[in-house]
């Protein structure tokens, strides 16, 4: 009994003294309090460290994998330097769920004392995000996500480096509004915050009367039979339909809408994320043809950043580069240059500064530059899917304008 | 009908000691995250114990409590949101909800055993898993429910640091776990486990069995409500409806059984392998995590019949403990705890 | 006819879906209702057939070999798994169904991660075979020939389980495992034989449904865990254990979807565990109980 009292009493003390060892920020003390500018990565050495939080697992694990083979080529080409300092990348893992999402987003805030965050797929995370960050001081541009939230409560410490999630829907609207051969417009949207908020978007600059419905689904690979939708839509007499569905129920929606005969009647737009990437159109077959987008990113968008970097990423990757690893790749680029204009020490404060006073850039999406709400202003696209000599592509048919 | 204290006199060192161990780990320094991650461990821990509650010591195996935590966790998140911050009252708003969502859907443990149960409370789980994600105006639907309030206790202004909340959850575990425990060692336990053996004998000696099952399951709802509360207590204090999908309850009930059915510490370990291999060891498999869980629990369920636990106390059950897990639960032969002695109790 | 020739999508895709549904869950009631074993991997398995589907059959496109091909392999490896399972959950048999059950939802979770390393985590379709792939006009609108084909496979499926059920010796063989196992035991045959044939059996038949559903559902990362869940239901409604019941309840379940839908959207989902709940609470044998009562 002795025996035991002594051993428990040793263990005890010995995980007390060993995790005090990995005391990095007391738990009693707030953090960001005064040290903000010196929890960083080693800037004496002239390295900086940037934590990347994307999805390596769950049913965004495909968006993730782009964005990181998108900052990685980047890296790559740079010998894995951002404006003249050694990057020390730390990949987190933001899961499927909104807890392990904010579970990263602590991590990398609190725990891993990175620089700067980049990435984040989900817009819950985003969210989630924006106040630790905020309370924790640390720089971070946001990938893909658009959570409007971000825009109605900005913080200086957060730039929506992707989109607002209503600005296809808003630039889309705008050019159908002016267009009556489109119809009646029906709107469809996977039942969470990307799909309510682009449909807002919509509806802002689009005419009530011309909407012929609105309904949305159970998201994630939930619904995996859309006919019941396909119906609505076909008997509401719509000339055509706008529709955000992510990931696998995009290659369903857009197979089972063709399989149904809809596309002879209804024209099909989405989101920007219908048709997007080489596995999926190759995945939807015949029923991609002809489909419409609304996307801040194309392959063949001309300037010469971008011509170069898909040279570079159909070389490494063997594949045409998406939305998702193109916004990755611009974020390098503006890390690049606000990191170089950076004299003295590398931290977060110094970051921030440089990011707020860096102006506009030039990325493989064409100029661009942060607005008030530390959202990225950029030019839209309207895509088709056509078969080219190359195969079937998204091809830019005309511009929508700036956001 | 006795109290039965008989048995292991290690249990209860240890249990102090590792609640000693815990009470400082802020003191010496352990990170704000990590702080973060032990009280999810709390909040898992204290769930697996509501779930053994009721599965270990009453028979009923159950996939419905993660739901029953998740509508405590929206009660709280809600309550914040709209009424107030004081962390106390969102704490009985969290055991309320807990129990009453028990309650509500209590019945079935008087209709239907084993299999059928485990699909009928499979079945509530997931039906509140819909709700909380249609009801879109309340729920917010998939993007889940966050408060950034920190919660107050008796005027102190809001608790935002994560050492503090950590110890305020930490009483709050220590008493729920206790208030559990005791209830088990009670003579309301033994006659739970007497049900559990064989409910026509227990019947025949006069106990009510329907109405024990029910509060069981009420009293285990409430605690699961507790655990609710300790998930958001933590910044940031974000509820979504993943943590009552059928994935999470699944894991749970997998948890509990590899700890060991009817031994609370072992539910509290096993409670402990999911939180390391998700928050700590996912982080360095490249996003393999549940793969790597998934074989842990497939070789968990071979290699330990009783659980974890039943490693640990096999000499120690020939003393007679109460506390020893007492093996499959439709082993249909009575344990030694069903006191002879018949013993006519207030209804 | 007027009123049929607009919504007549409607009732052929309930029942295209119900009967997608019904491929589905015959194999777990069969092997619960066989076997007593609630196996939960259930979901995976149909993840192994459509991932298959995807890689054999063909993604963009599928010619009536690779198909065919596809569906060998399927029969091939569902019947190995089954077997394997078997196997795995020999020792666990005297701990009892609990344990049992637990085991393959660990399993499950190995089964359907082991999947995703192989193949990737990219989401993909599978596509039906040959002309399979096109559109039939309908009533005056296109209808996708494959859900047509999945009507009369799902009808073929639940012809041939009864037929082998009820009619043949084999069949004969297994009921009377389920009723009277010391009794067939008595007869000299090898009642581990006959269990282990028809996990395999209905391992492999599962399998197959998720390649059958390929074209339709695609295969991604969750597919797994939907289909579990839906099965579940419909098994529970139908009765556990019988396979008539699991085609009534299938039929509901998918009816009820196809119209919900376009009814009420936002309460389909609910309304599909409400229906469980509801036969669990009042009429627990199922709609169509099993002929013999399956022990608990």
């Amino acid at each position: 009994m002795e025996k035991r009292r002594t051993i428990i009493m040793g263990v005890a003390g010995a995980l007390a003294l060993a995790l005090s060892t990995s005391a990095c920020g007391s738990s009693l003390k707030a953090s960001g309090s005064g040290d903000s500018a010196t929890t960083g990565g080693g800037s004496a050495s002239g390295s900086v460290k940037i934590g990347e939080l994307v999805a390596l697992s769950g049913a965004y694990a495909v968006v993730g994998k782009d964005m990181r083979n998108g900052f990685g080529l980047y890296l790559e080409q740079h010998g894995n330097k951002l404006g003249g300092h050694k990057v020390d990348l730390d990949v987190v893992d933001e899961g499927s769920s909104a807890q392990s999402g904010a579970a990263g987003d602590t991590r990398l805030a609190q725990q891993d004392k990175v620089d700067a965050i980049v990435g984040i797929v989900s817009g819950p995370t985003a969210a989630a995000g924006r106040n630790i960050f905020d309370a924790a001081k640390v720089p971070a541009l946001l990938g893909n996500t658009g959570s409007v939230v971000l825009g109605k409560d900005p913080s200086p410490w957060v730039w929506r480096a992707s989109y607002d999630n209503g600005d296809p829907g808003r630039l889309l609207a705008a050019h159908l509004a002016k267009d009556a051969s489109a119809g009646s417009v029906y709107l469809m949207g996977a039942d969470y915050s990307g799909g309510h908020e682009t449909m807002a978007g919509f509806k802002q600059k689009f005419p009530k009367a011309r909407i012929a419905g609105e309904v949305y689904n159970p998201p994630f690979g939930q619904t995996t039979d859309f006919s019941p939708y396909l119906s609505k839509i076909k008997a509401s007499g719509a000339g055509s339909v706008f529709v955000f569905e992510p990931g696998a129920d995009a290659i369903q929606f857009v197979k089972q809408f063709h399989q149904f005969g809809l596309d002879k009647t209804v024209k099909l737009y989405g989101a920007g994320f219908l048709t997007q990437g080489q596995p999926t159109l190759k995945a939807q077959g015949a029923g991609a043809l002809g489909v419409y987008n609304s996307t801040r990113y194309n392959w063949d968008i001309k300037n010469s950043v971008n011509e170069a970097f898909v040279k570079a990423y159909e070389a490494k990757y063997k594949t045409l580069p998406t939305v998702y690893a193109a916004t990755m790749y611009d974020i390098a680029i503006i890390l690049d240059k606000a990191i170089g204009t950076i004299q003295g020490d590398v931290n977060r404060a110094s970051i921030k500064k440089a990011i707020n006073d860096m102006g506009s850039v030039q990325g493989v999406r064409g100029t661009l530059s942060f607005n008030k709400t530390n959202t990225i202003e950029q030019e839209f696209y309207l895509t088709q899917v056509k078969k080219t000599a190359d195969g079937v592509r998204n091809v830019i048919v005309e511009k929508l304008g700036r956001s | 009908m006795k109290w039965s204290f008989a048995g292991n006199r290690l249990t209860p060192t240890l249990t102090v000691s590792a609640v000693v161990v815990l009470a400082i780990l802020p003191l010496v320094g352990l990170s704000a995250y990590n702080v973060t991650i032990l009280t999810d461990f709390l909040a898992y821990a204290l769930l697996a114990m509501s779930i053994n509650l009721v599965a270990g010591h009453a028979g009923l195996l159950t996939m419905a409590h993660p739901a029953y935590a998740g509508v405590a966790a929206y009660a709280v998140v809600l309550l914040s949101l709209h009424v107030t911050q004081d962390g106390v009252l969102q704490l009985l708003a969290a055991l309320v909800a807990g129990a009453a969502a028990a309650a509500a859907t209590g019945w079935i443990t008087a209709r239907a055993t084993k299999v059928y149960f485990l699909m009928l409370s499979l079945a509530i789980g997931e039906i509140l898993y819909v709700i909380a994600v249609q009801w879109r105006p309340v729920t917010h639907g998939s993007d889940g429910l966050s408060t950034y309030s920190g919660m107050e206790f008796f005027g102190s202004g809001p608790v935002v640091l994560s050492g503090f909340i950590y110890w305020a959850a930490l009483i709050v575990f220590a008493v729920l776990a206790l208030a559990t425990v005791v209830l088990t060692r009670s003579p309301f336990g033994s006659a739970l486990r007497g049900i559990r053996d064989n409910e026509a004998r227990m019947r025949s000696l006069g106990y009510p069995t329907a109405r024990y099952k029910y509060f069981g399951w009420v009293f285990s709802g409430a605690v699961a409500g507790g655990a609710g509360w300790l998930l958001v207590a933590q910044q940031p204090r974000l509820v979504s409806p993943d943590d009552m999908s059928f994935q999470m309850a699944g894991l749970l009930l997998l948890a509990v059984v590899i700890g060991g059915t009817g031994s609370m510490w072992g539910s509290c370990l096993g409670a402990g392998v999911l939180v390391v291999m998700n928050e700590v060891v996912s982080q360095h498999l490249n996003g393999n995590g549940p793969l790597v869980l998934g074989i842990i629990f497939v070789v968990a369920v071979y290699a330990l019949p009783k659980g974890i636990a039943g490693i640990r106390f096999r000499r120690a059950e020939r003393s007679g403990g109460t506390h020893t897990p007492p093996g499959p639960p439709e082993d249909p032969t009575p344990s030694g705890h069903v006191e002879q002695k018949r013993e006519v109790e207030a209804s | 006819m007027g009123w049929f020739s607009t919504n007549y999508a409607l009732l052929l895709n309930g029942v295209a879906m119900g009967l997608l549904l019904f491929m589905m869950a015959v194999g777990l009631t069969v092997i619960f209702g066989m076997l007593d074993i609630l196996n939960l991997a259930h979901g995976a398995f149909f993840m192994v057939g459509a991932y298959l589907g995807y890689r054999i059959a063909g993604e963009a496109t599928a010619t009536w070999g690779s198909f065919a091909l596809a569906l060998v392999t399927c029969i091939a490896v569902g019947a190995v798994i089954g077997v394997a399972f078997m196997l795995m959950t020999r020792p666990l048999v005297a701990r009892g169904h609990m344990d049992q059950a637990l085991l393959t939802l660990g399993l499950a979770l190995v089964v359907s991660q082991l999947l995703l390393v192989v193949f990737g985590k990219d989401d993909h379709a599978v596509a039906a075979p040959g002309r399979l792939s096109q559109s039939v006009s309908l009533f005056g609108s296109a209808y996708p020939a494959y859900r047509l084909a999945v009507i009369v496979l799902g009808l073929v499926v639940a012809a041939g389980v009864w037929l082998i059920l009820e009619k043949t010796s084999a069949g004969a063989i297994v009921r009377a495992t389920v009723s009277d196992r010391p009794m067939v035991e008595a007869c000299g045959i090898d009642v581990r034989t006959v269990m282990t044939a028809t996990f395999a059996g209905a391992s492999a038949l599962a399998v197959v449904a998720g390649l059958l559903a390929g074209p339709i559902q695609g295969a991604s990362s969750g597919i797994g865990d939907n289909t579990l869940l839906l099965a579940l239901v419909v098994i529970v409604i139908g009765g556990l254990g019988s396979v008539a019941g699991t085609l009534l309840g299938a039929m509901i379940i998918g009816l009820m979807q196809s119209v919900g839908v376009m009814v009420a959207p936002e309460l389909a989902s609910f309304l599909t565990f409400g229906a469980m709940v509801l036969v669990l609470a009042f009429r627990p044998q199922g709609l169509i109980p099993a002929r013999v009562p399956v022990s608990r």
